[in-house]
């Protein structure tokens, strides 16, 4: 059995996790779940211990298997003491068999062949296919093991993943990352059919999921973070779903709301049956209308589909469907022609999308306005070799600094050393370069301190009363929406589930969430 | 502008630069003279050097298929020789006749380095070494006419090496030389290095420069502010590919001699080590760092021929710059290598 006490992490000034205590016994199948950002993850990573939390500073607390310390540097301690995990992206060998691939590290070798030890030995090839095959059938899945991973369907593969870790004898601990996010409705029945006799032979599990259904049904009690902390535990079975969903968005301290009721006026942007094939986050079928001067807010838990909307509106991912931008079809998409129609994304992934952090912040600023409305260049009769107007640049970027307060030595600095609140500031202050009328922001609190947030949503309620923009948010933190938006749309299971109003009380949100109409409550 | 870093590469080639210097004063040899032929030689791979930049910037890598280029280039001259055109006239009209061709070439290299994306530079070093082989192919059939570029027995096919004596050999080099005491600059030929320079400097502070340094740092990012990321890495090969063309010319002209088949297999490699030992390790290279690298590296080059001749061992400076020329490269590999890990 596995107990946790007062396991803290901090990256930085951050901290992930804060004094967690959690306890499962033997046989006992724990889920844990919560937001993104909740440290569901770096809990994980430090029970597998994933070497980036040794090279981020370790952890602090204690870590305890069957009553004794679990020193908890690398993997290979972690596999010594009968920790298993199952990865939400598989670790296989797509090039090796089934039987191989469940083995692997493990195989059964001919005896009288070890004369130059165990790792030269000769495997027997039949013995471990016989062996995966009854490791397989033990998880009910009849499948043949000579097959080639890269062969199986996603489904397939995470079964041959959790074979893999059953095979092992020792097991003690099993942790599930989100192991139900690619397979259908049968197949996760037969993997909890699986999950469950493990558990009856003795081995703890830890499961995460974003899907409260399932945790519902499948975990004898479950543990809920939010923001580092446990949040609650509950006992299972008979879960009150709503209580489990409002302890995870919190009731959080609502500060000053907005003041003007709704937003009249013409369509801005109108989706209809507008589809996103964007892996792990997929929407289909959707219909929804943005009103011109409106901020609409998405919600919704993660591998829902929520990111996939601003990539699709800019054509980044293969989709089908319409968009109208103010009335007039958009066809195909394209991030040009979407910002010629102004219209702007800003992406999450702030580093690895949204920014150039080597560049300065001027750099930053200026460039898509640049590159798509030749703002900012010299006369030139040719303006894809114009030059560019440094000293126009320089008044709109310190202006841009003044304005929306980026800390920072000056506009020539560069956009890598300033902190996530100013760098999302920047982000801010370039899609603004573009003029947009329409502005899709993913996640712009993220990793952004407490007084930069604050700041952050100013802008966003300045921008709507002042330049009538519309502004469709898409965040995790539902305070912050139910703070400064018109309407809320919960996306669930890549569909608009319901469009709230900020007044909606945490039950009705929780149930959106949830995906569960307002029956019981 | 960045400050350039002093990393091991530097280190190591300042180094050997001070030691070679001591050893040429104490073997008697003028330093006039070396700083002299440095300058000329700064200009002379400088071009070839530079022209590597545009792909560094958009995240190409090194193009290790700098003889794409060099056999647009050899092409002008070979067109030049033909028509029997001298002087400055003569060279300037060969980098013209040599655009043509690197454009086409620049952009079906391009387009195919766009479909191997992240091997990128091992790709351009086969494409660079196959590419010969065809080219070798061409100049023995070419319909060429002037006799002075032909086999002189059975008057078809080029010739491996042809002389530019007569036509515009160290045209460059000779244009406007300044005496200052025993030092002779090569005003002209730095001026018309200068110009080019100034002008990629100029290119970088446009709208299609900015969009080349964007594609290389972030991809996505270029993406969703509205650049055809494709369009530019295809743009960015073009430039290179014109920029090695003229490179060939500026270099033929200053060694006169045009040399074909497989002379220029193995040119992509001292201009690569020239631009990591300017302090560029593979993204975001200003063209100074490009310029301070040639020099070394030249100077280099130039100042251990006379002491190896002087010492009796002329193989050991030959040795010493493949080394060295290698093993920058080397350098640079690893050290990207250890940055991807950090980062990831």
């Amino acid at each position: 059995m596995l107990t946790i006490r007062g396991l803290t992490k901090r990256f930085g000034a951050h901290a992930a996790l804060k004094s967690v205590d959690l306890h499962v016994e033997a046989g006992e199948i724990h889920g844990l779940v919560g937001l993104n950002g909740s440290g569901k993850t770096t809990l994980f990573n430090i029970l597998f211990a994933h070497p980036l939390i040794a090279s981020t500073g370790g952890y602090a607390g204690e870590v305890m298997l069957d009553g004794d310390t679990a020193v908890l540097k690398e993997p290979t301690q972690a596999i010594a003491r009968g920790i298993g995990m199952v990865h939400q992206e598989f670790a296989l060998i797509p090039s090796m068999t089934v039987s191989e691939n469940v083995t692997v590290r493990r195989e059964r070798v001919f005896a009288a062949t070890q004369v130059f030890g165990r790792s030269l030995a000769l495997v027997d090839r039949r013995a471990n296919r016989d062996r995966a095959e009854a490791v397989l059938m033990r998880l009910g899945i009849g499948l043949d093991p000579s097959v080639r991973v890269m062969d199986l369907t996603v489904n397939m593969r995470q079964f041959v993943e959790i074979a893999r870790e059953v095979d092992r004898g020792d097991l003690k601990v099993l942790l599930l990352d989100e192991p139900t996010s690619a397979l259908h409705a049968a197949d996760t029945e037969k993997l909890f059919d699986a999950l469950r006799s493990l558990a009856a032979s003795g081995v703890s599990l830890l499961f995460v999921s974003h899907r409260l259904e399932e945790v519902t049904t499948l975990c004898t009690s479950v543990t809920v973070l939010r923001d580092g902390e446990v949040a609650g535990r509950f006992q299972g079975p008979g879960y009150d779903l709503v209580e489990l969903s409002e302890c995870m968005i919190g009731h959080g301290v609502t500060k000053a709301r907005r003041n003007v009721s709704s937003a009249q006026g013409p369509e801005a942007l109108r989706l209809r049956d507008f589809s996103v094939d964007m892996p792990g986050e997929r929407i289909s079928g959707i219909d929804l209308s943005v009103l011109r001067g409106e901020i609409l807010g998405l919600a919704g838990l993660s591998g829902h589909g929520r990111p996939a909307l601003g990539y699709g509106i800019m054509g980044m991912y293969a989709g089908s469907g319409r968009v109208y931008v103010c009335g007039e079809p958009v066809s195909p998409l394209s991030v040009g022609a979407m910002i010629a129609r102004r219209v702007f994304f800003l992406p999450e992934e702030r580093r690895f999308a949204g920014l150039l952090p080597d560049h300065s912040i001027m750099e930053n600023i200026v460039f898509a306005a640049m590159q798509c409305r030749n703002a900012f260049l010299r006369a030139f009769p040719l303006k894809a070799v114009a030059l560019v107007d440094r000293k126009e640049a320089r008044r709109f970027a310190e202006e841009c600094i003044e304005r929306f307060d980026i800390k920072c030595t000056g506009v020539y600095q560069k956009v890598s050393e300033l902190s996530g609140g100013n760098q999302q500031k920047v982000c801010i202050a370039r899609a603004l370069a573009t003029n947009p009328e329409i502005l899709v922001v993913s996640e712009p609190t993220r990793g952004v301190d407490i007084q930069a947030k604050e700041t952050i949503l100013n802008i966003f309620l300045d921008l709507n009363r002042d330049s009538r923009t519309t502004l469709i948010i898409s965040s995790s933190e539902i305070d912050e929406l139910i703070r400064v938006c018109h309407r809320i749309a919960v996306i669930h299971d890549g569909r608009v589930f319901d469009i709230l109003d900020p007044t909606a009380t945490e039950t009705e949100f929780a149930l959106a969430f949830s995906g569960e109409r307002k029956v019981h409550a | 502008m960045k400050t350039p870093h002093l990393q091991i590469p530097q280190v190591f080639i300042l180094g050997m630069l001070a030691v070679l210097m001591a050893m040429a004063f104490w073997a008697g040899i003028p330093l006039s003279g070396i700083m002299g032929d440095s300058l000329v030689r700064l200009v002379m791979n400088g071009v070839l050097v530079v022209s590597m930049i545009p792909m560094l910037n958009a995240g190409l890598g090194v193009n290790f298929g700098l003889p794409v280029g060099i056999c647009a280039g050899l092409l002008g001259l070979c067109l030049a020789v033909n028509l029997r055109l001298t002087g400055l006239s003569g060279l300037f009209a060969a980098m013209a006749f040599s655009v043509p061709g690197g454009v086409l070439l620049g952009y079906l290299y391009g387009r195919l380095l766009h479909r191997v994306r992240g091997r990128e530079e091992i790709a351009g070093t086969f494409v660079g070494f196959s590419f010969i082989s065809v080219m070798n192919l061409f100049w023995a059939v070419a319909p060429f006419t002037n006799p002075s570029m032909l086999w002189p027995i059975g008057g078809k096919g080029l010739r491996p090496v042809i002389g530019l004596k007569g036509y515009f050999a160290k045209v460059l080099n000779h244009a406007w030389v300044v005496h200052l005491g025993d030092l002779a600059v090569p005003v002209g030929m730095l001026a018309f290095f200068a110009v080019l320079c100034l002008g990629l400097y100029a290119f970088f502070r446009t709208k299609t420069g900015a969009a080349v340094n964007a594609v290389g740092e972030n991809e996505v990012f270029a993406g969703l502010s509205g650049v055809n990321v494709r369009r530019i890495r295809i743009a960015a090969v073009i430039l290179s590919t014109v920029l090695a063309a003229w490179g060939i010319c500026v270099y033929a002209q200053s060694y006169g001699f045009i040399e074909l088949y497989s002379a220029p297999l193995m040119m992509a490699f001292p201009a690569a080590s020239a631009i990591f030992l300017g302090g560029s390790l593979g993204h975001r290279t200003a063209v100074v760092q490009a310029v301070i690298g040639t020099f070394l590296f030249q100077t280099t080059y130039v100042i251990s021929g006379p002491i190896a001749n002087a010492l009796l061992v002329p193989e050991v400076a030959e040795i010493l710059r493949m080394i060295l020329t290698n093993a920058i490269i080397l350098y640079a590999m690893l050290y990207e290598g250890r940055r991807r890990r950090a980062q990831g």
